[in-house]
């Protein structure tokens, strides 16, 4: 049926490999660097935890070099259009470095982690794994791209939330996240098959083109969409595909908790942006898009549902960790709002906001973890009368979390400012959905707020411990962390310049 | 360039920042818990905004004085369909701010003074300091802001510091308990401002006051003048929360909890003025509609608050409804447009409620943390620098000729009188009456509490014995307990006298009876409204309005308005206003000015001779009138029951709902999911939660209907992934089905 | 005869047999209680997917829905692979493989 391909035409296909692999270094550096440190875990001891870390922190920040060297390329497609090469992927990539890199930050401390007797080889092995992944679910172009993308990250996150083998919780969350995850991308695959029945074409600028010019059936197209959706949803941990959320997050290791809530999450929504502002486009007229996708009601519905439902649900937890799952559910609706818009301040509104929620979640967590290795528990209840006892991390905490409340002068403040902004630019048009976000706002001041009032305000059980030594390492992180969140609040200039320079998409025509 | 009035006023700003800051961190190690390092401070910025004040108001003696600077603070760059988008940060100066500056900032530094006497022994004495930094910090960014958006964000910085200080306490369960009432209740006025500035943003994308001012000066509001009307109305809400009006007072009271210094501070002279500040900033926006909503609500929350304040024992109840009233009061005045009356009334209540309340915190102090008036009496040969400068203060809150509060309060009544003859009278005299209404009864219940605190016999030793319990301050460091009464020291008398100066009418004008020809209201003249006033609405609703108002002014050019304007002007007495029915308000409220000064005069007389009648000769029994008109009696003691009322509808009917809930989530949801009914643990659990909320009033409402929706989102978490997929199965056919039935119409 | 009604097999009779499969393999994942038939599951959803592929590259031309279905098979045999060490390590902690009764976490 298929003809052998000639000498000449295997030829030209190696020569256009070769051209496209200059755009692709970054990834085949962390690909090699992925080998390098499973090898390096076979050649040395057991106890070489901390050389790992330090191995795997270098190879990421080397990285930042050959990214940095990109943005002097030109926007391009290659591989025979599977992968785009543009400034939203590189801003994206910029970000998965540095949650990687945070990620590792968190491990190093965590004391859960420590004790696990089996080595952390693999660990930091599949952490890079899933910073490639990440990077490609940001710049793939194709259905097929995107597609094994999300599965390189998918596979990695179940072996990591599983990591504690010991642990019934981790093992739980893990059976949990598998289960919901392989469904979810096998739903998501269906809709790609849907969608490429319709259009005969896997690249998304093709399918773009094809559905502009032949039209579609639009009930297969809703399907199609709507099963595409539960899969980036579930990515994305936005209602009603966040259920796997709590419970992985409660059951994982906190490290690979923060490290999911921010960098999968983040890639969900690259590829989210990337699937509908280039693929299934609704135009400029909000209602009326000449392709009558209402795919926007989706989202809107999406969006809505997930800052109330995330917000009020989060008041009954006693459990932190849990608290800032349900939390983070309510940031991605948060974060939808900015997609909502289709415009360039929408788009850049939103990455000023996962770079923002990228410092003070991971601030967060840091704390979090810097407390368990103490309490030896997430409970709310235990943390009373730490701000005393941490008073760094007391601090660091509050900070992080009134960020995440999003007051001012933190950098969660920029962040919900600037989506807001975005979205009422557009007139009254979403007023209603900026009162559910403002009001949801109010709401999570509430449960944030519990944490510092028992670190301050109330008692400890155990007065007669005096003040705990966190480590020299571990106070320097929070401080980094801490006054970044404060100063991206105060001069967040450059970030937003940097965000608004980034938010060109490969094929797609934002206004 | 910036002037330098404007540097001198950021340094005023940042002082305060800078103490919170020192002692926050360091109030452990420094010596005395570093309480100079606030006073300190504080003085300094005194003397800066001294120096402001001094340039401003002396030197300059300018109306329409001003100084603004600002910066772009957030530039989004040139946004498609919109254009250039730029959030601006700034400060302005004129006449107004200048004198808020100088009057926070003194009672700010006096409440400082005070403190190190009152707090001295507590735990956390440094901490207080602290918190009264920060809050100093918020209240000058209030008064500096030249924008919506950062006057919010301190707005919400001041309701912050204010629940720290409420809840200073916070061991004891009350004041826990008021500062989370505050706190919520601040919350829901809060979002009707921010509601009101997103309606504002969103028409012309800017937070300037004085964009937004040109921009519907100049017609470019593209939305009927309903919208500007709710603009104002949802903006007053801020104002409702923050001022305590009705119906969202209920927080004010419950406040007292806190030190009481912080009620000086706090809940007497700033924050809760920083509300009415606020509506005279945007005054000139408001619409004729949102300027009635805003002088009923004035005058009902003077009247009812003060007929709680006359039955209330606890000698600081009675100040915090009497500042309930008072705040009604400016309420009103900006609401019948007396704007220049209601914020010099601004200006004289501070100093006296706050010398009022500092009075009753050094009594406090004196007799042992004891706040019923019930078992005091015959404080006056005791305490003889407090009775005196707590009835300078009562005389001033009365009103009584002489005093600054009979200049300010007279100017209210008669804007008031001027505004319901120009109305056209009705239902609009109604506000006048009210206001006089609650001068009788301001006038009664501080001769009461006069009365019944300083003279009289001793009556400690009346107090039922099982009482005694509850005056023991945990946290408070009077180690030895003898019951010698005596004077406050210094640092605590000092305060009360320069504030009890302040009350005397001389400060404030050079007549005794007419507070216009003092230099407040040469200074701070009623701006022009840039909207239309009624008639023109109606006649051009579809058209520019401000246009269509500004022919009706040429209309009225001959008539007796101008003259009426022109003699003002001679007099010194305000502008020449475009809009007529200003114009008609201001002389008419000349036309009143005598009558009002009898009328509020013979008030006082009855109020006073009330409180004689009852108290001082006991031609009548008060109690046995309370049993004589118990219902009544009753009804005043229960503050008007709006927390039980608050209970029984808000609360009573979230509670139905959550059942309703209850029973939609365990017969469908449920049923869908594995059929287990759990009805009966949803029921437990609401009533458990009933008998934990209902206590407090309409701040739990919200607070309950979210946790109760919360508690039945989460059970849809059973922690069975399987039962997730299904979730997920029917969320994606549902909205199937639904597209499907949308496609079929 | 036989002929004629292999000939007449068109495009819609792969997609219901996809269609079936699919609806079978949500079926299975929600409803089954052992871990292992859940996978089962998973796969039957993703060989639906493949069945997609197929048939519309057979009848719309061009090579993509090959090389999908090709990588998709390949994946799934790597999603097992992790899938199973996590069931095994669920049956060493929880003594049981049926997913329903591993419900610690929740609320």
């Amino acid at each position: 049926m298929f003809e052998m391909p000639s000498g000449a035409e295997i030829q030209s296909i190696i020569s256009i490999l070769k051209g496209g692999a200059g755009f692709f270094v970054p990834e085949i550096y962390l690909s090699a660097l992925f080998m390098v440190l499973i090898i390096l875990d076979l050649v040395t001891g057991r106890k070489n935890a901390r050389f790992l870390a330090a191995v795997t922190i270098a190879g990421l920040v080397g990285s930042l070099y050959y990214i940095f060297k990109q943005q002097a390329m030109p926007d391009t497609e290659f591989f025979f259009g599977m992968y785009a090469l543009d400034r939203f992927g590189i801003f994206f990539k910029y970000f998965f470095v540095a949650s990687g890199i945070l990620a590792v930050l968190l491990t190093v401390i965590d004391d859960q982690l420590k004790k696990h007797e089996s080595g952390m080889g693999e660990y930091y092995a599949l952490l890079v794994a899933m910073v490639v992944g990440m990077m490609m679910m940001a710049s793939s172009t194709d259905l097929l791209m995107m597609f094994l993308a999300m599965e390189l990250v998918s596979l990695s996150a179940y072996a990591m939330t599983g990591y504690l083998k010991r642990d019934p919780r981790s093992s739980e969350a893990a059976l949990k996240y598998l289960v919901y995850g392989a469904v979810s991308s096998g739903m998501l695959l269906y809709g790609f098959s849907l969608l490429y029945g319709m259009t005969a074409q896997t690249n998304l600028t093709r399918i773009a083109m094809v559905l502009a010019a032949h039209g579609y059936d639009p009930l297969v197209m809703i399907m199609a969409v709507l099963l595409i959706m539960a899969g980036l949803g579930y990515k994305m941990g936005a209602v009603p595909f966040h259920f796997w959320s709590p419970d992985v997050y409660e059951g994982a290791p906190t490290p690979v908790t923060a490290y999911l809530s921010v960098g999968s999450k983040a890639a969900g929504f690259a590829m989210l942006m990337r699937f509908f502002f280039v693929a299934v486009p609704h135009g400029m007229d909000m209602y009326v898009s000449p392709l009558h996708i209402d795919w926007l009601m989706i989202l809107m519905l999406v969006s809505a549902a997930s800052m109330i439902y995330g917000n009020v649900v989060a008041i009954w937890q006693k459990n932190v960790k849990r608290l800032l799952a349900y939390s983070s559910i309510a940031h991605a609706g948060y974060l939808l709002l900015g997609i909502i818009t289709m415009d360039q301040l929408g788009t850049q509104s939103v990455l000023v906001y996962l770079a923002s929620y990228l410092l003070m979640n991971y601030g967060a967590f840091y704390v979090v973890i810097l407390i368990a290795n103490r309490t030896g528990s997430e409970n709310l209840d235990d943390y009373r009368g730490l701000g005393k006892k941490m008073p760094l991390a007391g601090a660091a905490l509050t900070v992080f979390l009134i960020s995440l409340v999003g007051l001012p002068p933190t950098f969660g403040f920029i962040g919900k400012l600037m989506i807001f902004s975005a979205l009422l630019s557009k007139g009254s048009l979403f007023m209603w959905l900026a009162l559910i976000g403002i009001l949801t706002s109010v709401i999570s001041l509430y449960y944030y707020m519990l944490i510092p009032l028992n670190m301050y305000l109330r008692e400890s059980e155990r007065p007669e411990e005096g003040v705990v030594e966190t480590g020299m390492g571990a106070k320097l992180v929070t401080a980094t962390l801490m006054i970044l969140t404060l100063y991206f609040g105060l001069f967040f200039q450059p970030i937003a310049n940097y965000a608004k320079y980034s938010s060109v998409l490969f094929g797609a025509f934002l206004n | 360039m910036m002037h330098s009035l404007i540097q001198l006023s950021i340094a005023v700003l940042l002082l305060p920042l800078l103490s919170f800051v020192v002692l926050i961190f360091f109030n452990r190690r420094l010596p005395r818990g570093g309480d100079f390092v606030g006073l300190g401070l504080l003085g300094t910025s005194l003397a800066i905004s001294l120096y402001i004040f001094w340039n401003v108001i002396v030197q300059h003696y300018d109306p329409a004085f001003s100084v603004a600077w600002n910066f772009t603070w957030l530039d989004f760059g040139n946004v498609p369909g919109v254009g250039p988008l730029q959030i601006k940060m700034g400060i302005v100066i004129d006449n107004l701010t200048a004198i808020m500056l100088a009057m926070v900032n003194l009672i700010s530094f006096l409440v400082h003074l005070y403190s190190t006497g009152y707090m001295h022994g507590e735990k956390y004495y440094g901490r207080f300091f602290a918190y009264l930094g920060i809050f100093t910090f918020s209240m000058f960014g209030i008064v500096l802001s030249d924008n919506l958006f950062s006057i919010y964000i301190f707005w919400e910085l001041v309701g912050l510091s204010s629940y720290l200080l409420i809840g200073f306490y916070f061991h004891k369960d009350s004041a826990a308990d008021a500062q989370k009432k505050a706190f919520l209740t601040n919350r829901i006025g809060d979002i009707g401002m921010w509601l009101g500035i997103l309606i504002l943003y969103s028409q012309f994308h800017t937070f300037g006051y004085q964009e937004i001012f040109d921009h519907i000066k100049n017609g470019d509001f593209h939305m009927s003048q309903a919208w500007l009307t709710a603009a104002g109305v949802l903006l007053f809400m801020g104002c409702v929360g923050k001022s305590a009006q009705f119906p969202l007072h209920v927080w004010l009271p419950d406040a007292m909890e806190g030190p009481t210094p912080v009620s000086a501070l706090i809940h007497a002279a700033t924050m809760v003025a920083a509300g009415v500040y606020f509506v005279g900033r945007i005054f000139v926006i408001l619409t004729p509609d949102a300027l009635h909503v805003i002088a009923f609500i004035g005058a009902f929350t003077a009247f009812m608050a003060a007929t709680i304040a006359i039955t209330q024992h606890d000698i600081k109840r009675v100040l915090a409804y009497s500042t309930v009233s008072q705040l009604g009061y400016m309420v009103l005045g900006l609401g019948v447009g007396a704007y220049s009356a209601a914020l010099f009334h601004l200006l004289t209540h501070a100093f006296f409620k706050a010398c009022l309340f500092l009075g009753s915190g050094a009594i406090i102090h004196a007799m042992h943390h004891e706040q019923d008036m019930r078992w005091m009496g015959g404080l006056y040969k005791k305490m003889p620098w407090t009775f005196a400068t707590f009835m300078t203060a009562t005389l001033a809150l009365a009103g009584l000729p002489l005093t600054s509060g009979f200049l300010s309060k007279d100017a209210i009544l008669a804007g008031a009188l001027g505004f319901a003859s120009v109305e056209g009278g009705g239902i609009f005299y109604l506000i006048p009456a009210l206001g006089f209404g609650a001068a009788v009864l301001t006038a009664f219940y501080m001769g009461r509490q006069i009365w019944l605190v300083f003279f009289g016999e001793s009556r400690t030793h009346l107090k039922p014995a099982e009482e005694h319990g509850h005056d023991a301050h945990a946290a408070h460091g009077h180690d030895d307990h003898h019951h010698e009464v005596h004077e406050v020291a210094w640092n605590m008398r000092l305060p009360l006298v320069v504030l009890a100066t302040l009350s005397v009418f001389i400060v404030f004008s050079p007549d005794p009876l007419d507070g216009g020809k003092g230099w407040f209201m040469h200074l701070i003249q009623t701006p022009a409204t840039v909207v239309a006033s009624t008639g023109a609405a109606h006649e051009g609703a579809g058209l520019h309005v401000p246009e269509a108002g500004k022919l009706l002014a040429e209309a009225h050019t001959d008539t007796q308005h101008v003259e009426a304007a022109a003699s003002h002007e001679a007099e010194g007495h305000g502008p020449v206003f475009a809009d007529p029915r200003q114009a008609e308000i201001a002389h008419m409220t000349h036309e009143n000015h005598y009558t009002a000064i009898k009328l509020s005069s013979i008030m006082v007389v009855i109020g006073i001779g009330m409180a004689l009648i009852f108290y001082v000769f006991r031609f009548i029994d008060p109690d046995k009138t309370a049993q004589a008109i118990r219902p009544l009696y009753l009804y005043s003691f229960n503050k008007w029951y709006w927390d039980e009322i608050y209970d029984a509808t808000f609360i009573k009917g979230s509670i139905l709902i959550s059942k309703i809930l209850a029973w939609f989530d365990t017969n469908i949801v449920d049923g869908i999911v594995n059929g287990v009914a759990t009805i009966f643990r949803k029921f437990a659990f609401a009533n458990g939660s009933f008998d934990k909320y209902v206590v407090d009033g309409l701040v739990n409402f919200t607070a309950f209907t979210v946790q109760t929706t919360g508690a039945v989102f989460r059970k849809v978490q059973t922690g069975k992934v399987q039962t997730y997929l299904v979730m997920v199965v029917v969320a994606v056919l549902g909205y199937f089905a639904f597209y499907l039935v949308h496609l079929m119409k | 005869m036989l002929t004629e009604q292999l000939l007449s097999i068109g495009v819609n009779h792969f997609l219901t047999i996809s269609v079936i499969l699919f609806a079978l393999g949500m079926f299975a994942v929600m409803t089954r209680k052992n871990a292992i038939v859940i996978l089962m599951g998973v796969e039957l959803i993703l060989n639906a997917a493949n069945i997609n592929f197929l048939t519309f590259s057979k009848y719309n031309g061009g090579m993509e829905g090959v090389m999908f279905s090709l990588f998709v098979i390949v994946l799934a045999a790597a999603e097992a692979a992790v899938a199973l060490a996590i069931v095994i390590n669920i049956f060493k902690t929880f003594k049981t493989v049926d997913v329903s009764s591993v419900d610690t976490l929740k609320e």
